[in-house]
């Protein structure tokens, strides 16, 4: 399988082709997407992302967020995407959902976009929760990492950028922690 | 386009039915076209003309006529092996019908598989000799199985008179697990059988480990009387040294009815439903990976689905039937 990178406009080819499966079936599934690829498919950020990350899945009724076990329908259709454009098998994947066990960002349930791909929903997480995560991704990487510059291309608020702040430090004790968020925050708002 | 492939696969199905079926029921030259000349794989023909058998009431008529006087040459468990390759949307229920009749027929061996809702099954009788001639080449396996007896050993040894004929080139090599493929038996039931077999020395095994088998094809051509049987009767005096042997090439007819069909099945959903192309695509995907090893040995042109994904799979899928659709026409 190819390392493959999707743009905007593959994301969505291919977020069509695993809701066209689950069509095919008669069935429905609806996701949380968070990272890279809701920043590209909400338009954000111009760079192209290797995974679409899921953070929740919701259930039927559309009014439940519940702690991605991706169904075996969804696993299949996602598996036969990848064999048929020759991508990763993993390319959509819950690693993410491991947030749920020190807790989701405050907010997140706020401003999600809905997309239908035929028989798939996704829902892109808000500004505000895409700002927090990028922020807790970014603490221990380089200045140069793709979460840090994901976190500059948003142009975050001096007020997003605080309720983020509140929100990563309950996510790591260590007391060396804040002065590393800071140090993040500060980069940031040098370049904006 | 999912209509044509449909009716196309489902017309060159039901062809290749007839010629084999004629070539089994000694019907001779019509038209001045022969019955099959490739050895007629009869487990594959049967569940081919089964999942036929609703387009054609003839089918029905020549399956019973076979349950008959023939089911003694089949195998059962191999008829079961071969049966996973065609979907049971198309079979439905056949298998049940042809096994009760086999087992009314007289054959208990077949009580396993009887069954089935077959009321509204009908067929009508006479529809074939009485008693069985296999005078053509392409019966050969019927006509080891009638010598040496339903089994792994029998059909090893068609296969292996066949498959230089088929490649054109004499003293072909060939490994357990090909061999295994080809004549659907286990691996360790073939191993087994060819190894016995050279022991006999019927077949050669080469020094290898696992070793492949050859076998002296001429020779056993002569033995099993293999020449043309409608060359002009003032060649019939010629030594058997100066006659042409006629031998019959395989042709992996479980593996080519089972994609036939099984794109036939494809094609009708297809044309019948709403669904995308993508997952059209990936259904016929489903289709070549399932027969890949088929189309690699017959040298059929395998989509390379790196270079097509998504729904421009289609295009060479298409291409890749028309090949199967013209080979199966030509190679019958």
């Amino acid at each position: 399988m190819a390392d493959a990178e999707f743009n905007a406009l593959l994301l969505r080819r291919l977020l069509d082709a695993v809701g066209a499966h689950l069509e095919a079936q008669g069935l429905t599934a609806s996701v949380i997407v968070v990272g890279g690829a809701a920043l590209c498919l909400r338009g954000w950020v111009q760079r192209t992302t290797n995974d679409v990350d899921v953070i929740a899945v919701v259930s039927d009724a559309g009014d439940e967020w519940i702690q991605p076990g991706i169904s075996a329908a969804l696993e299949d259709a996602i598996k036969r995407v990848a064999r048929d454009f020759n991508i990763d098998a993993d390319w959509i994947n819950a690693t993410v959902g491991a947030q749920w066990k020190t807790g989701l960002p405050d907010g997140i349930r706020e401003d999600v976009e809905w997309l239908r791909f035929r028989g798939l929903r996704v829902g892109l997480a808000g500004r505000q929760a895409l700002i927090t995560l990028k922020l807790i991704a970014s603490v221990d990487q380089w200045p140069q990492s793709v979460h840090r510059q994901d976190l500059v291309a948003l142009l975050p608020t001096d007020e997003e950028l605080e309720r983020a702040r509140r929100w990563v430090e309950t996510q790591d004790m260590s007391p060396t922690f804040p002065d590393a968020v800071a140090r993040v925050i500060t980069h940031v708002r040098d370049r904006r | 386009m999912y209509a044509t492939v449909a009716s196309r696969t489902e017309e060159a199905t039901v062809r290749a039915c007839w010629r084999q079926w004629r070539a089994l029921k000694g019907e001779g030259l019509v038209a001045g076209e022969r019955p099959a000349q490739a050895i007629i794989d009869p487990e594959a023909l049967v569940l081919a003309s089964l999942a036929m058998r609703h387009r054609e009431q003839r089918l029905r008529d020549v399956l019973w006529w076979w349950a008959h006087r023939g089911a003694r040459l089949l195998s059962v468990q191999r008829l079961k092996t071969i049966q996973t390759a065609f979907p049971e949307a198309m079979l439905q229920g056949g298998v049940g019908w042809f096994a009760s009749v086999a087992m009314t027929a007289g054959d208990a061996r077949w009580k396993k598989l009887a069954g089935g809702n077959t009321s509204e099954e009908t067929a009508r009788t006479g529809k074939g000799p009485v008693e069985l001639h296999l005078l053509e080449p392409s019966t050969l396996m019927l006509r080891l199985r009638a010598g040496f007896g339903v089994g792994a050993k029998a059909d090893l040894m068609a296969f292996l008179i066949g498959a230089s004929s088929a490649l054109q080139q004499k003293g072909i090599w060939a490994t357990e697990s090909v061999m295994s493929k080809a004549v659907s038996y286990s691996r360790a039931s073939v191993a087994r059988a060819a190894a016995e077999m050279s022991l006999a020395r019927f077949i050669e095994a080469s020094a290898d480990r696992p070793p492949m088998y050859t076998l002296d094809e001429d020779a056993w051509a002569g033995v099993l009387r293999l020449w043309d049987p409608y060359r002009p009767a003032k060649n019939a005096v010629l030594s058997e040294a100066s006659a042409p042997f006629d031998i019959p090439p395989w042709r992996f007819w479980s593996h080519a009815f089972g994609f036939l069909v099984a794109t036939h099945t494809w094609a009708q959903e297809a044309s019948q439903s709403q669904v995308a192309p993508v997952v059209n695509a990936s259904r016929a995907r489903d289709i070549v990976e399932r027969f890949k090893p088929y189309l690699a040995w017959s040298r059929l042109p395998i989509p390379d689905s790196r270079l097509h994904v998504g729904e421009q799979y289609l295009d060479p899928f298409s291409t890749l039937v028309d090949e199967v659709l013209q080979r199966v026409d030509r190679e019958l």
